[in-house]
């Protein structure tokens, strides 16, 4: 003999509120030294 | 001369935000069991409302982003219907605004006595749909107005965890009110907020 009830969870999650941490690549690649910048002058 | 180097950067955002007013409340131990007349077997469960509603549970992290992961809980609100008074568990009074009325009744023959147990499966994360992240139940708990039948508690995440055995021929009763536990952050949608939803099913069985 069973018996089921079921119950809902809504869960709001405010973005802001993520510690979210963010990779920020933009500088990949991005040379320490230019050569040929220090050459030319 | 040096090779290239790799310049990256980890942002952490945090976000300032006001405590949420406190509204957990200290509830008195009251053990709200009934004993009720020996019959033919029968079972009842309600959890929340009746007549086959499914009561909804909603905790906005939204105004509480100051305290989010600091492990201070996080109370949810239910709808008045599912903690109102029911003529079918006439035994209890109308929930606390916000709670959930559990009432679990358990009858057989004086002749042959029998065991019931109330079961929860919160074996499903809570997730958010776009992103599918995922949020386990263990992350929900509960306050109770009745430390010694249905104590306070949390979700184990397991599909068969037992929140209490009834011997014939009792009902049992409470009131809970759920929350995030808070110990972990989460993130929202990207660009705004992020909704979670799960289900727990509860299941009275009485073999």
């Amino acid at each position: 003999m069973t018996r089921s009830a079921l119950m809902l969870i809504v869960f709001l999650a405010a973005a802001a509120t993520a510690f979210a941490a963010r990779l920020d690549d933009s500088g990949v690649a991005a040379p320490a030294f230019r050569p040929h910048a220090a050459m030319a002058q | 001369m040096t090779g290239p180097s790799r310049n990256r950067r980890v942002a952490i955002s945090a976000v300032a935000f006001a405590l949420v007013a406190g509204l957990a409340g200290v509830q008195e131990a009251n053990a709200l069991t009934f004993l009720i007349g020996n019959g033919a077997p029968q079972i009842y469960l309600r959890i929340g409302q009746t007549g086959g509603q499914t009561p909804i549970v909603s905790i906005d992290l939204s105004g509480s982003t100051g305290i989010l992961g600091n492990g201070t809980p996080i109370l949810g609100t239910a709808p008045a219907a599912a903690g109102a008074f029911r003529g079918q568990t006439s035994n209890f009074p109308a929930c606390p605004a916000n709670h959930v009325r559990i009432v679990a009744r358990a009858r057989s023959t004086a002749a042959i006595p029998r065991v019931a147990t109330l079961q929860v499966n919160s074996s499903a994360n809570l997730v958010h749909a776009a992103s599918g992240n995922a949020i386990p139940f263990t992350q929900i708990g509960w306050i109770s107005d009745d430390a010694v039948d249905l104590p306070a508690g949390t979700f184990t995440g397991a599909a068969g965890q037992v929140l209490a055995t009834l011997a014939t021929s009792r009902e049992i009763g409470a009131c809970h009110r759920f929350q995030f536990l808070n110990t972990q952050v989460y993130p929202g949608s990207v660009g705004g907020t992020g909704y979670y939803t799960g289900n727990v099913t509860y299941n009275l069985n009485m073999p």
